[in-house]
C-alpha cells in the first residue's frame, strides 16, 4: 500500500505523459488508482480517451464545389517565351520539330496506304519508284546529313494538273523545282558548321532530316499513283518547306560553347 | 505515419507524371476528401481549406515527375498538404500581426471563452476542433486525427517533440471544456 497516495496536483502533472503511454507501470498504476477514487480526474482521464476515439473515427469532409476545374486550369502546360537565348529552349523547340516531323510521317504513311489501297502495291511501287530516278531508301545516307542534297526530290510540286501529270512516273521537271537549289545549299552550310554544333543537336537535326525525307519519299510515290491529287501535292510541298525551316533553323544554331 | 491507400494508384501517378490530366483528375477524384479535411481542420476554414486544397494538387502536378514511389501516393500527397499549412499558416503570421500569439495562450484559458457556443449547446468534436488555436488544433489534427508522432510533427513544424505533447496535452484539455461544457 502507497504511504502517500496520489492527488490531483500529482496526477495533472503526469497526465502527459500518461495519455503518451510514457510512465512505467508503477506509475501508472498510481494514476489509475487515484482516478478510480477521484471524480474530477477520473472523469478527465474518461473524456480525454473519449476525445482521442472520436479523433480517430471522426468523419472526412467534403468540399462545397467541384475543384477540378480551377486546378486544370493552374496546371495547364506552360507556354515557353519564344526568342530566349539559352540552351533549354533551343533543345524544346527541336522536340517540338521532331514531333511535327513525325507527324508529317504518319499523315504521309496513312495517306500512301489510303491511295494505293493495301500494302502490297506500296511495296510494288518501289522498283518503279527508283527507276524513275527516286532515289533508293535503301542506301545509307550522308554523314552531313540524312538525305543527299544533290538529289531532286527536294523539288517542290505544282498543283497545275498539267504540272501534275508530269509528275507521274517522273522526277519533276526544272520548272517545278523552286526549294531544291536553296536545300542543296542549306545542306552544305548545315554540312560545314557540323563539327561546330553539339553532337546532340548534329543528332537530332539528322534524326529529323531523315524523317522528313521519308515523308517526302512517301508523298512522292503516292502522287507516282495518284499525280492529280490536290491533296498529296500539298502534303508534299508542306514536307518540304518544313525541311527548308528545319536547315534554316540548323544553319543558324550557335556553336556550342 | 501510414495513410492506407484506397486502390493502388500506380497507374494513374505513372499516367499523370507523364503529363495526363486525365490521370490527375482520377487522383484528384480519390484524394480530394482526404486533403481537403486535413487542410480544413488545420487552418480552421472550409473556404481557406478549399483554397489549400487547390494549391496541394497544383503543387502535386508539379512535383509528380520528382515523385519516386517510396512511399504511397496518399501518403506523398498528404505531406504535401501538411507542408502547405504549415507554410502557409508562417506567411499569414508573417503578413498580419496577431493581437494573441496562440503558442503564449496558457492551458487554462478556455477555447470557449473567446468562441462560446450558447449555454447549452452541445459540440461535436468537428465544430469544436475548428475552435482551438492555429497551433494547438494543429498538432491536435496532425496527432489525433491524421496519426502522425510526435518525432514526426516536431520535425514538420520545427518545434521539439517534447513542445508537440505539450501542444497536444494542451489541445485536448481545452477541447474537452468545449465538448463538456
Amino acid at each position: 500500500m502507497n504511504e502517500n497516495p496520489m492527488t490531483c496536483a500529482g496526477a495533472d502533472a503526469v497526465l502527459l505523459d500518461y495519455f503518451e503511454g510514457m510512465l512505467d507501470a508503477r506509475a501508472r498504476a498510481e494514476v489509475d488508482m487515484h482516478a478510480a477514487t477521484c471524480l474530477r480526474c477520473g472523469s478527465l482521464i474518461r473524456d480525454v480517451n473519449g476525445i482521442r476515439v472520436n479523433a480517430i473515427a471522426i468523419a472526412e469532409l467534403t468540399p462545397s464545389r467541384n475543384l477540378w476545374p480551377e486546378i486544370e486550369s493552374r496546371i495547364q502546360p506552360r507556354v515557353v517565351p519564344i526568342g530566349v537565348a539559352h540552351r533549354a529552349p533551343v533543345m524544346a523547340r527541336w522536340w517540338m520539330a521532331a514531333a511535327a516531323a513525325a507527324l508529317i510521317v504518319s499523315t504521309a504513311g496513312v495517306t500512301y496506304l489510303a491511295t494505293s489501297g493495301s500494302l502490297s502495291p506500296r511495296v510494288a511501287s518501289a522498283p518503279a519508284q527508283r527507276a524513275a530516278g527516286a532515289p533508293d531508301p535503301g542506301v545509307a545516307a550522308p554523314a552531313a546529313g540524312a538525305s543527299d542534297p544533290g538529289v531532286a526530290p527536294d523539288a517542290i510540286v505544282s498543283r497545275s494538273p498539267a504540272l501534275a501529270s508530269r509528275t507521274a512516273g517522273t522526277m519533276p521537271v526544272p520548272s517545278d523545282v523552286q526549294l531544291g537549289d536553296e536545300i542543296t545549299r542549306l545542306h552544305v552550310v548545315v554540312s560545314e558548321r557540323r563539327a561546330q554544333l553539339d553532337p546532340a543537336t548534329v543528332k537530332i537535326v539528322e534524326d529529323n532530316l531523315r524523317l522528313i525525307d521519308a515523308a517526302v519519299k512517301q508523298a512522292r510515290a503516292a502522287l507516282v499513283r495518284d499525280p492529280a491529287s490536290g491533296f498529296l501535292i500539298d502534303q508534299l510541298n508542306s514536307v518540304l518547306e518544313k525541311k527548308v525551316e528545319l536547315l534554316r533553323t540548323a544553319a543558324m544554331l550557335p556553336s556550342r560553347s | 505515419m501510414d495513410i492506407s491507400a484506397p486502390a493502388d494508384d500506380s497507374r494513374d501517378v505513372a499516367l499523370a507524371a507523364a503529363g495526363d490530366r486525365h490521370a490527375f483528375e482520377r487522383l484528384y477524384k480519390s484524394h480530394v476528401n482526404r486533403v481537403f479535411s486535413l487542410c480544413t481542420r488545420m487552418s480552421g476554414s472550409r473556404i481557406r481549406g478549399e483554397e489549400l486544397t487547390q494549391d496541394v494538387f497544383v503543387r502535386s502536378w508539379e512535383k509528380l515527375p520528382q515523385f519516386r514511389g517510396d512511399a504511397a501516393f496518399s501518403t506523398w500527397i498528404h505531406r504535401i498538404a501538411v507542408n502547405m499549412v504549415l507554410s502557409d499558416r508562417k506567411n499569414q503570421s508573417r503578413s498580419s500581426k496577431r493581437l494573441v500569439d496562440d503558442d503564449t495562450e496558457s492551458v487554462e484559458e478556455p477555447v470557449a471563452r473567446a468562441y462560446a457556443p450558447q449555454y447549452g449547446d452541445r459540440m461535436d468534436i468537428a465544430a469544436a476542433i475548428e475552435m482551438l488555436p492555429k497551433g494547438a488544433r494543429q498538432i491536435f489534427v496532425l496527432h489525433d486525427v491524421e496519426g502522425y508522432k510526435h518525432e514526426e510533427i516536431a520535425e514538420m513544424c520545427g518545434i521539439t517533440s517534447g513542445g508537440s505533447k505539450a501542444q497536444l496535452h494542451r489541445a485536448r484539455l481545452l477541447l474537452r471544456e468545449a465538448l463538456t461544457r
